[in-house]
């Protein structure tokens, strides 16, 4: 695999990982906003990778990215990856 | 070791609270009431002669064998249609009843062939017994007579031959059918001596047989007999084992002639299914010993190479040096693992531990990923444990059952027939599927509604099912108050109640009629024990989590947890489904359920391993996958499982395995994973297997080592070989001692032991000092964590949309001979009911395409197109289709895109957008796909020195 193949890919994976957090909190939608938030950044803890969350955060700090407020406001609450 | 012979009553054995004394030949003797005499003489080891009973049918009287006096009565009335009484005095051996048993064996016998030293049935004939144990000397009436002896054989089913000459019609094929299998495509054709077995019009294979053996079992002669016996003899020894199929987990004899397997014979002590089978336990085992097997490790530097055989030893150490040449490379996180739900609990958690413990991360995912991660997720959340609530025999008292997004008759038949024993008895049916299958309309079996919603509305429908209940005060507050969080129940009635989830206004999406959800809701609603039953229907969809947790919202709200003939119930598609999951299987948990933050649980398992445990969850496939495509994850191991086939969107799959450095396949066969893999470690069919399996009832059964390995080690092994030579030490001299760590290390399977499984049979988890013989029936009196969760359970449609390009909806399944990617199915005699996938087209949708039954049609997605046959059926309502993946050459999931469950990333298999035409060539990917099973499959001839 080439490397412009890798950086698509990337650009890929992100685009994947904005949607993923997006259904999350789709489903989350129903409860009240900061229960809601709250719920949405637990799920995104106890699921994903350090490496997923932190490629998901980069990417909804890109230019032009755009997330619905209650993804918003569940970025906050999202654990940054451990230092080792 | 010798054959195990289980011991026939003659007629059911009867649960009663009253018992009966009465006396036989003189022997007191108390059984149950309702017990017959003939069973409560073999209580006491006293055998009456019988042909026409047998302790799985109901009894029938006709064979006049085993005829007895009792005191006080005339005549002498067939022991197994008089139930005992009181008071009883019963003789059953005399001189008249000699005589009178030696004129009835003697008829028998004037019309059956004189044949026995030739018969494949010698030394296991009831008949032949009989007659023995009569004592018949000689037949007076000579074969001059009218007979059925020239009558021809029906040898059109593949695995077991009927031949009418040896029939003595006691009717036991036919009862067995109809009370055991619930099938009724046998009866008995003409009167008097004309009555002969019949399967229908023409012969067995065109008949309704299913061919789940119970005819076979139950004939007392060689009229239905196994071909495999006739071809090799009777066998000589058994081991009880656990068939390596579906979630029903049936227990079987396997019968034994030296290491040949003569044939599988359902167990009746076996608790998951009480001595019925399927055509697949019973007779579709001949992939174990098919000439595909691959037996020998290999390894290539690219999948372009041959593969080269190489010894163990190399395998392993070039397996090694690649995972750390990898990690050293590219990081710790770079690679992983994949169990699989078709090996034994034994297997799964030595790999896990593998990579916990030598990899050090936590990337390991199994196939359940792909099936039923969203039950462990659903019913965690609201139930308090990733699990089932019943065991199977609770839906003997199921009042109503709701079966949505399952196929039992297909997927799980054993635990169906079972189902419908209960239908017939009366019990109500409510099936939620956007399909008709087989249930919906049976053999003295109708559904009361079929809810025939369209593919991903599960959400829409179960919440208008729950508005019902709700606002026509159904739910039962008493269970609610005590059971269950009151705040989380008052906010989900609250939302419930919403106009925007009533039928009316939810008839829009599901697509049905409003009074018939409204009807439904009040059946399941109204009676003291509902059962719900799912499947991947439920599962496999973006709110396949949504969908569990709103079946368990409706459970609870209705009081149906906790008591026998209620519950949620998943059925599992693969044997090992629910052990996969229990043994840590998982990225973000360790065995048991405990996530891997847990600091707690990380030190036990610390302590106990002597490695420190990542505290973070790891990838799941889909993410392992997209992260292979990223070129960040460049190693997997891949144990018995073949996501190239079974996972969705086939072509990025492949990409991902295609841009890895090392892919391990252990598996039986060259699968279409292999294709992409760097190192083939051949693996172990059930039969050369210690171990246990968990079945959809939390059931641990054992599964025995019948013959030895074909590949010359235990699949466990591997495992711990490859973790030596990455420098972390496993020591286990044999799968029970792997079984006492996860009892060690994991609370619910504290009391499970091989000592215990011997002694029990099989022992539902949890098992523990609270409860030291299993746990028939969760939540009894408390749920798991305490109370009942209500979860909120919104409906989000589907990303995935019908529209001009794509107008209809591509749902998938499985059908009754297949199983799963076909890998053992195909490799046995079952290819002759599925010899290909199909795709079921309803005729208005065909007609408007211009096409006909048996065209070849272009299936087209946003994710990829592939070609297969048309089948014009009604099972479908318009705009809908459906195909099965049984085999890897339809590419049925090259169509399928990757959209998954919100919470759990289960693939999206029910619901793919698609277009249909009439084509008259295979897909680009086909013909890619047909060059690549040629190009990346070749294997080197073996040199002298290479292999063990």
């Amino acid at each position: 695999m080439n490397q412009e193949t890798h950086i698509f890919a990337h650009d890929d994976n992100n685009a994947k990982l904005i949607r993923m957090a997006q259904e999350i909190a789709d489903y989350f939608h129903a409860y009240p906003q900061e229960k809601a938030a709250e719920s949405i950044a637990s799920h995104i803890n106890h699921f994903w990778t350090p490496k997923m969350r932190e490629d998901f955060l980069a990417a909804a700090e890109a230019p032009g990215q755009s997330l619905t407020p209650l993804l918003q406001a569940a970025r906050g609450g999202i654990r940054r990856k451990k230092i080792k | 070791m010798s054959l195990i012979q289980e011991i026939d009553f003659g007629t059911p054995i009867r649960v009663a609270e009253k018992t009966v004394t009465l006396i036989i030949d003189g022997e007191q003797i108390s059984v149950p009431e309702g017990t017959s005499v003939m069973a409560a003489a073999m209580s006491r080891g006293v055998k009456i002669p019988k042909l026409c009973a047998s302790d799985n049918l109901e009894p029938f009287g006709s064979c006049r064998l085993c005829l007895v006096e009792i005191e006080g009565r005339r005549g002498t009335p067939a022991s197994c249609t008089t139930p005992a009484e009181n008071g009883m005095v019963v003789h059953t051996q005399n001189e008249r009843l000699a005589k009178l048993r030696r004129g009835v064996m003697e008829l028998y016998i004037s019309d059956h062939p004189l044949d026995c030293l030739t018969c494949s049935a010698n030394g296991n004939c009831e008949l032949q017994d009989a007659a023995g144990e009569v004592g018949l000397r000689e037949v007076r009436y000579g074969y001059q007579g009218e007979n059925h002896l020239q009558d021809v054989k029906d040898e059109s089913n593949p695995y077991f031959s009927y031949d009418p000459s040896k029939c003595i019609v006691c009717n036991r094929c036919v009862r067995a059918c109809e009370e055991v299998q619930g099938t009724f495509a046998l009866t008995i054709e003409g009167r008097g001596f004309d009555s002969r077995v019949k399967p229908g019009p023409t012969n067995f294979i065109e008949s309704e047989c299913v061919s789940c053996g119970a005819c076979v079992q139950a004939c007392p002669t060689a009229t239905l007999i196994e071909k495999s016996v006739i071809e090799r003899g009777q066998p000589e020894h058994s081991l009880i084992t656990t068939c390596a199929y579906c979630g029903v987990g049936c227990s079987f004899k396997a019968e034994m002639r030296g290491d040949e397997l003569i044939r599988m014979v359902p167990y009746k002590a076996g608790k998951a299914n009480e001595g019925h089978s399927c055509v697949k336990g019973r007779f579709a085992y001949g992939y174990a010993t098919h000439k595909d097997r691959m037996l020998k490790p290999m390894i290539r530097a690219r999948i372009t190479d041959p593969w080269r055989e190489v010894s163990w030893e190399e395998a392993i150490s070039y397996t090694a040096s690649e995972l750390k040449r990898i990690q050293a490379q590219y990081g710790r996180e770079s690679i992983g693992a994949i169990t699989s739900s078709r090996c034994t609990n034994e297997e799964v958690f030595v790999l896990q531990k593998l990579v916990r413990a030598a990899f050090r991360n936590n990337n390991v995912d199994t196939c359940a990923r792909v099936c039923h991660s969203p039950t462990g997720y659903g019913l965690k959340m609201t139930l308090g444990t990733s699990a089932g609530t019943q065991d199977f025999a609770s839906v003997d008292d199921a009042d109503v059952m709701l079966v949505i997004g399952a196929n039992p008759t297909d997927g799980h038949p054993v635990f169906a027939s079972r189902m419908k024993k209960r239908l017939r008895a009366g019990a109500k049916l409510i099936v939620a599927d956007p399909r008709s299958i087989d249930l919906v309309r049976t053999p003295h079996v109708q559904a009361n509604y079929h809810l025939q919603l369209k593919p991903g509305t599960n959400v829409a429908l179960v919440n208008s099912l729950a508005h019902v209940i709700v606002t026509e005060g159904l739910v039962n507050e008493a269970f609610v108050r005590a059971r269950c969080d009151l705040d989380e129940f008052e906010s989900w009635a609250r939302f419930i109640a919403l106009a925007q989830n009533s039928p009316e206004e939810m008839e829009q999406y599901t697509g049905v009629p409003a009074k018939d959800v409204r009807a439904a809701a009040r059946l399941y609603a109204s009676v003291r024990n509902a059962a719900i039953y799912y499947g991947l229907g439920v599962t496999e969809h973006s709110q396949g989590s949504t969908t569990v947790m709103a079946l368990a919202n409706l459970a609870m709200a209705t009081g149906n947890i906790g008591h026998v003939g209620a519950g949620v119930n998943p059925l599992r598609g693969q044997n090992n489904v629910q052990g996969s999951c229990d043994m840590g299987s998982f990225p973000h948990e360790l065995p048991g359920y405990r996530h891997v933050s847990d600091d707690a649980t990380r030190e036990t398992f610390e302590a106990l391993w002597g490695v420190e445990i990542d505290d973070e969850p790891g990838l799941r496939i889909p993410n392992m996958i997209d992260e292979a495509v990223a070129g960040n994850y460049r190693g997997l191991f891949v144990q018995g499982e073949d996501i190239a086939q079974s996972d969705p969107n086939t072509q990025h799959i492949s990409s991902g395995l295609a841009a890895m450095d090392c892919v391990i396949v252990q598996d039986l066969f060259l699968n279409e994973t292999a294709k992409y893999a760097h190192v083939f470690l051949p693996g172990c069919s059930f039969l050369e297997k210690d171990g246990t399996f968990t079945n959809a009832e939390r059931r641990i059964n054992r599964v025995r080592k019948v013959m030895a390995p074909l590949c010359g080690k235990d699949e466990w092994r591997v495992a711990i070989e490859l973790a030596h030579a990455m420098g972390y030490e496993m020591n286990y001299g044999h799968p029970s001692e792997i079984m006492d760590e996860i009892a060690a290390l994991t609370p619910t399977f504290a009391g499970v032991s091989y000592a215990k499984l011997d002694e029990m049979g099989s022992v539902q988890w949890p098992c523990d000092e609270a409860a030291p013989y299993g746990t028939p029936l969760m939540h009894v009196d408390r749920f798991v964590g305490g109370k009942g969760h209500f979860m909120l359970t919104e409906y989000v449609p589907t990303r995935e949309r019908s529209g001009p390009r794509f107008p209809l909806i591509l749902t998938t399944g499985r059908i009754l001979s297949q199983y799963n990617v076909g890998a053992q199915t195909r490799r046995t005699e079952n290819g002759f009911w599925h010899m290909e996938d199909v795709l079921e087209i309803h005729p208005f949708d065909a007609e408007q395409r211009g096409i006909v039954d048996g065209d070849l049609v272009s299936i087209v997605s946003r994710a990829g197109d592939t070609a297969l046959r048309a089948k014009i059926s009604e099972r479908m309502q318009p705009g809908v289709v459906y195909t099965t993946f049984h085999h890897p050459g339809s590419g049925a999931n090259v169509v399928t895109t990757d959209n998954s469950d919100w919470a759990t990333n289960c693939p999206e298999y029910k619901v793919t957008a698609v277009e249909v035409r009439r084509v008259n060539a295979l897909s680009s990917w086909q013909e890619r796909n047909a060059q690549e099973d040629v190009s990346l499959r070749r294997v080197l001839e073996a040199t002298p020195d290479a292999a063990e």
